[in-house]
């Protein structure tokens, strides 16, 4: 079959094909709504979320992620495409690390250093450092489905973007259960389940996203 | 055809693909032939000491295929060149490397390099047949029949027993799976 052959067996191919956008999104709402309720059938709220919420130095430990969550998401959509540039998704990946690092310093100048180890360790940093991965697996799922439908020029990092995103919401769904307050805390060990995830995205996205 | 393509600018191939993704196969036979003089000139300037032309012809029917299935992920609002241009490098290094050889494509390459005419090559390129023998006979016989007898949906839907509908959607599914062998071949 020479090539003028193939160009027709393709332009006769006129099924249209999705692109990866249509997809993307209700495909995370489902995963999101999956892993909610894996959150809430396993573990639970926390008793108090409401009061918690209402506190602005503890809300933070769900707004931060949540950022971050939009930030990863936005940019892996991005890079899905060949021509795809991070765009502003790519400076909140850098924003939300530089006020987390900001409120861990204030809570290190505000609290007794003898403190500091009670604060970074916590009560609960096994829930936290196994549920924020495996809560996230949904997500990273069904992003990582979404986008092999895209074709981006760089699998890793789309993967890698991917990855963050899918531990940052999962690290928000996390922290509706999670009892633990301190920056020291949250900052220690969300980081760490984020950060396992986000690698965990990148070796699979260097693997199935290519094309 | 290769004058019409080498002055192809820039807006009338965006208005052909864009009528292509909107379903005018007219239209995208069109953009297709406009694009491959240009597209062989890029991998013959890499390959064509390595892989001889025919070598180099099996890649640049592995960008199309490349281009036809990604075809989607164009934006209406950006200009076609660059996003043609990002496919056929990420597809070229691919397939260099798949053939044991590395290559750099600067993106100058792109600009620079002259679309190469269709030579004397009236041989049927060895991989794309290599692949079809892998196919499923009867999507191998819808591909081979639209492409190589030029057969239309209609035709090729009476000959075959099965609906325009069905025809379509095997010829899409025989080459997705084209696409997919590949890989797995070159891997």
């Amino acid at each position: 079959m020479n090539t003028d052959d193939l160009i027709a067996a393709l332009s006769a191919d006129t099924v249209p094909a999705v692109p990866p956008v249509r997809v993307f999104w209700p495909l995370v709402s489902l995963a999101v709504a999956l892993s909610v309720a894996i959150m809430l059938l396993t573990l639970g709220l926390r008793p108090d979320l409401t009061a918690a919420l209402r506190d602005p130095m503890v809300s933070v430990k769900s707004i931060l992620p949540a950022v971050l969550a939009f930030g990863g998401l936005y940019v892996a959509l991005r890079l899905a495409r060949p021509t795809g540039r991070p765009g502003f998704g790519g400076w909140l990946l850098w924003l939300v690390p530089a006020v987390t690092a900001a409120l861990v310093v204030l809570t290190l100048a505000a609290q007794p250093s003898a403190q500091w180890r009670t604060l970074l360790m916590g009560e609960t940093m096994v829930y936290c450092i196994t549920f924020i991965p495996a809560l996230a697996v949904p997500v990273l799922a069904a992003t990582l489905w979404a986008l092999r439908r895209g074709a981006p020029i760089e699998p890793a990092r789309a993967g890698l973007a991917a990855g963050v995103g899918a531990g940052a919401l999962s690290a928000t769904i996390y922290s509706l259960h999670c009892p633990e307050d301190s920056p020291l805390f949250f900052a220690a060990w969300y980081g760490t389940g984020i950060l396992t995830v986000t690698l965990l995205g990148g070796l699979l996205g260097a693997r199935l996203l290519r094309w | 055809m290769t004058e019409q393509a080498c002055n192809a600018n820039p807006a009338d191939l965006a208005a052909l693909l864009r009528a292509a993704n909107a379903g005018n196969a007219a239209a995208y036979a069109h953009f297709l032939r406009a694009v491959t003089p240009v597209l062989r000139g890029v991998v013959r300037a890499r390959g064509l000491g390595g892989l001889g032309e025919s070598g180099c012809e099996d890649v640049v029917q592995e960008v199309l295929l490349a281009i036809h299935l990604k075809r989607h992920t164009w934006r209406e609002d950006e200009p076609v060149r660059p996003w043609l241009y990002a496919i056929a490098r990420y597809k070229v290094v691919d397939a260099f490397r798949a053939r044991g050889r590395r290559v750099d494509v600067p993106v100058e390459d792109f600009a620079d390099s002259l679309p190469a005419p269709e030579g004397p090559d009236p041989t049927e390129r060895r991989d794309v047949e290599t692949m079809l023998a892998k196919l499923e006979p009867r999507a191998a016989a819808i591909v081979r029949g639209i492409g190589l007898d030029g057969a239309s949906i209609a035709e090729t839907g009476a000959r075959f027993g099965m609906t325009e509908g069905a025809v379509r959607v095997a010829l899409h599914r025989g080459l997705r799976q084209l696409a997919q062998l590949r890989r797995r071949y070159v891997e």
